[in-house]
């Protein structure tokens, strides 16, 4: 049981990930389903050493931008100040996210009990241009028949 | 059996006795002398850096400077006109021993000697060569170069190297992370010393981006922070280090630079060793620490043992030469410069270093 557990981690992306030389998210090879599947659970608590978890954000975010199930996971993170250094790697490449998707998650972080999230969201809204509000906005004003 | 290893540590012991003893006079106090001088290379692009080494000298840095194109250092020639170290001998090698072979922008820095089995250095005047190239590598001609010799005397029993943190991004007023950093100094310091290489650490805050950049390729800000400091070798903290994945850490050369240039520090996050809840734990200290140990062991001049396609080595003859994931996790896990942390449920320590690493460190300009 013991050995199984310690090869729990194993597999390709692991592999790249855990390298202290430099790699790139495309050296992972073809942004498949599989692919996401493994850097999702790669972010989890348990993978060591913890700098893959972070990493494996990094790559969630780079190859998987447009993907609504990543998209998902993000909002979990923004709220978990257990995940924070997570949502810090995402607030922090929030360019890379389609723009609505980016504003709606550096809202959500506003709200997190985190410091270093919220203070990562406001730095987000100075580099989009957009004002700092939690909330996101009305709905626009129908327009007059 | 017992009688005839005593008979033998007899016979040992005798012939100590009785050879005849030869008396160090040199005056060993890892003191460093420093010579600049600007240089302009020859129709081929080779330019010969003379380098007079005295009686008390151990190692030497030249550090070769260009304005444009790139530089990369050819060899070195003894005071008796024979080739110590030839780049071409290491050119198709599989085993690394210094990145000054290879052009590299801006400055090339070559420490000699690297290993235990280069030898010792000898009295008289040395020449060692460099290139100036063009930006594909081809000899550039008549090209001025600025050259620093460091000459650094034999080590005396306390032999440390000063390493200065530097704070980027405002950092050194974020309590969390410079409770972090000096924790994880404190182990680096003593996993050092516990391998005969004392640091003494000291911490400052600069004034640069938390966003760092790869000291390998280069950065802007570096220079100047290492002008600051002015000595050792400075490991800046950021949030993170560029690159698509981010880094752990990396260092500005093998070994890097010993004066201000874009590659004269080692860059390392705080943020990736924090991991996901972005707090430190134990044994995530332990792993930044390892990684301040591991960078600046490149940057004194360490190679990894083996690299992670288990077909490239270091030029140690006292590490395993193993071909494959399996053999050489089981060889060389602990061992400080292995490519990555070894973990199952828990990471494996990384604190070893073989007596050849050690050497190297030790034949470092910058340790004294
Ligand atoms: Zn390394």
């Amino acid at each position: 049981m013991l050995l199984v557990l310690s090869f729990a981690f194993a597999g390709p992306a692991y592999e790249l990930l855990r390298l202290r030389d430099p790699v790139t998210c495309l050296d992972l090879g073809a942004a498949t389903p599989a692919l996401r599947e493994e850097l999702a659970a790669l972010t989890e608590p348990a993978v060591l050493p913890s700098s893959v978890q972070v990493r494996a954000s990094v790559c969630l975010t780079e190859r998987f931008a447009d993907d609504p199930v990543v998209h998902a996971q993000f909002g979990k993170w923004m709220l978990d100040s257990e995940r924070a250094g997570l949502a810090l790697v995402v607030l922090q490449r929030a360019e890379a996210l389609p723009r609505a998707v980016a504003l709606d998650l550096a809202r959500q972080a506003l709200t997190s009990g985190n410091h270093r999230v919220v203070a990562y969201s406001q730095a987000f809204f100075v580099r989009s241009g957009e004002p700092v509000v939690a909330e996101p906005p009305p709905p626009a004003a129908l327009p007059a028949p | 059996m017992r009688s005839f290893l005593t008979l033998l540590m007899l016979m040992a012991s005798l012939l100590a006795c009785t050879g005849t003893a030869v008396e160090d006079t040199r005056t060993c106090d890892g003191a460093s002398r420093v010579e600049t001088m600007a240089l302009t290379s020859d129709k081929s692009g080779v330019v010969e850096v003379p380098v007079s080494l005295g009686p008390n000298d151990a190692s030497f840095m030249v550090l070769t400077e260009g304005a444009s194109g790139l530089l990369s250092t050819d060899g070195a020639v003894n005071q008796d006109g024979e080739v110590v170290v030839d780049w071409s001998d290491w050119a198709d090698s599989r085993e690394s021993l210094t990145n000054a072979f290879f052009a590299s922008d801006e400055v090339s820095a070559f420490n000699w000697p690297v290993r235990e089995e280069d030898g010792a250095l000898t009295e008289g005047e040395w020449t060692v060569s460099a290139s100036t190239l063009d930006d594909d590598g081809y000899p550039k001609a008549k090209q001025d170069v600025d050259v620093t010799v460091i000459r650094r005397a034999c080590l005396g029993a306390k032999a440390s190297l000063p390493v200065t943190i530097a704070y980027a991004g405002g950092l050194e007023n974020d309590r969390e992370v410079t409770e972090a950093v000096e924790g994880a100094a404190e182990l680096w310091e003593g996993l050092y010393a516990a391998l005969g290489v004392n640091i003494k650490v000291s911490f400052i805050g600069v004034d640069i981006d938390g966003s760092l950049p790869e000291p390998l390729l280069g950065g802007e800000d570096y220079a100047e922070v290492y002008e600051q400091v002015g000595d050792g070798v400075v490991v800046v903290v950021g949030n993170d280090v560029a690159g698509e994945a981010d880094l752990y850490g990396e260092a500005g050369g093998i070994p890097g630079p010993l004066l201000p240039s874009s590659h004269s520090v080692v860059a390392v996050s705080w943020l990736i060793h924090a991991g996901g809840n972005a707090a430190f734990d134990d044994s995530e200290l332990q792993v930044f620490a390892e990684t301040m140990a591991h960078e600046v062991g490149h940057y004194v001049g360490l190679y990894h043992p083996v690299e992670s396609d288990w077909s490239a080595w270091d030029a140690l003859g006292d590490t395993r030469r193993c071909t494959s994931a399996s053999a050489c996790e089981s060889a060389l896990s602990t061992n400080l410069m292995f490519p990555y942390p070894v973990c199952g449920r828990n990471c494996v320590e990384q604190t070893k270093l073989t007596d050849g690493q050690v050497a190297v460190v030790l034949n470092n300009a910058g340790v004294r």
